[in-house]
């Protein structure tokens, strides 16, 4: 339920106040959830409204970000114990 | 007595690892497919948009907090000023009608071409919403807006152009966003040039020492029209190097601009 809720701000939010919100809100599920894959469908989500450049880099941004934390965070997983709160 | 020691270490590159590279590489691929399907993207806009005015709201009202808490006779002077501009504005209105009117009449006579055929289209969001130099608009592909037509903030003033658009959302990017490189001329002498994006509203080029440039030059982009694209604002030579390097800025302050026109290119 908190996730699902986590997965709309992470999606309005950034749209109400800024594109840039979306790097500490997606930094931050990593932080509360396990392995919040559903950072990457609202970085593809994104990714389709805002434009920052013609390169792969660019066109993909927030989806290679949202991946680059999850692989961060599973290979945090299996090494670092923290407490989850959602 | 032998002892089997358990091995306990657990590899980073495990089956499960493997498992989520293909769910990655999948997910790719589906955003490869969703950025080039126009249907979905357009509903994703069309879902977005509403909190995009409201931040776009919120963000043009948040200069005015500070009235809230201002003298009441500030307010009344800042009134009736605002009133004479309101009259001043009408009288101007009234004068702008007439040369219109005669700008009209004279063209028919001239068998000139009409300005143009803009297609007027209000800002849903400008930055710090969206990325630096770029723009969000309210029309699209249905509005006859398509991608590389050519954004005006009046009518020969050019900031920019389209370069994403969807059913009824369309994306353009300022002349000022990083990289975009466009070729234009000095106004004054029609010496080319070559100007680049430098992202947060600057333009910059780099010419010879020996380049005829002063602050507050216009560069024009030619066309089918000539259009401001540029005002000179710094230069900075480097006798070292022999170049000069210009540093321009849009004509308008897009922050406050609420409304653009776009002006489709002819497609054969």
């Amino acid at each position: 339920m908190y996730r699902a809720l986590y997965f709309l701000m992470i999606i309005i939010l950034p749209a109400i106040l800024g594109w840039w919100l979306f790097i500490p809100l997606a930094i931050l599920a990593v932080y509360l959830a396990k392995l919040p894959y559903e950072i990457i469908i609202a970085g593809l989500i994104l990714d389709l409204v805002y434009y920052f450049g013609d390169g792969f880099i660019a066109k993909y941004f927030f989806t290679l970000f949202s991946l680059l934390l999850i692989v961060l965070a599973l290979f945090l997983n299996s090494r670092i114990y923290w407490r989850r709160v959602m | 007595m032998m002892y089997q020691t358990r091995h306990t270490k657990r590899s980073f590159f495990n089956s499960s690892f493997f498992k989520t590279l293909v769910i990655f590489l999948l997910i790719m691929m589906f955003a490869l497919v969703l950025n080039v399907f126009t249907p979905m993207r357009s509903l994703v806009l069309e879902i977005v948009s509403p909190f995009s005015r409201i931040g776009n709201f919120f963000y043009s009202n948040l200069n005015k907090i500070p009235n809230f808490f201002s003298d009441k006779n500030k307010i009344i002077e800042e009134n009736k000023r605002l009133l004479n501009e309101i009259t001043n504005n009408h009288l101007n209105i009234a004068d702008y009608e007439s040369v219109k009117y005669e700008n009209q009449k004279l063209r028919e006579e001239l068998k000139i071409k009409p300005a143009g055929n803009f297609i007027a289209a209000s800002v849903i969001a400008k930055s710090p919403q969206i990325p630096a130099d770029s723009l969000f608009l309210d029309k699209g592909i249905e509005g006859g807006i398509n991608s590389g037509d050519l954004v005006l903030a009046g009518e020969r003033i050019l900031i920019g152009k389209i370069v994403k658009v969807s059913k009824n959302k369309a994306t353009a990017s300022l002349s000022s966003f990083a990289d975009a490189v466009s070729y234009g001329y000095v106004a004054r002498t029609l010496e080319p040039l070559e100007i680049e994006g430098g992202g947060g509203g600057s333009i910059k080029a780099k010419v010879p020492i020996d380049f005829d440039i002063a602050i507050g030059d216009k560069i024009m982009i030619g066309g089918s029209f000539d259009f401001l694209a540029a005002i000179v604002g710094v230069i900075e030579e480097d006798h070292s190097s022999g170049f000069k390097n210009i540093l321009m800025s849009l004509p308008v302050d897009v922050s406050r601009i609420n409304m653009v026109f776009v002006l489709p290119i002819i497609r054969e």
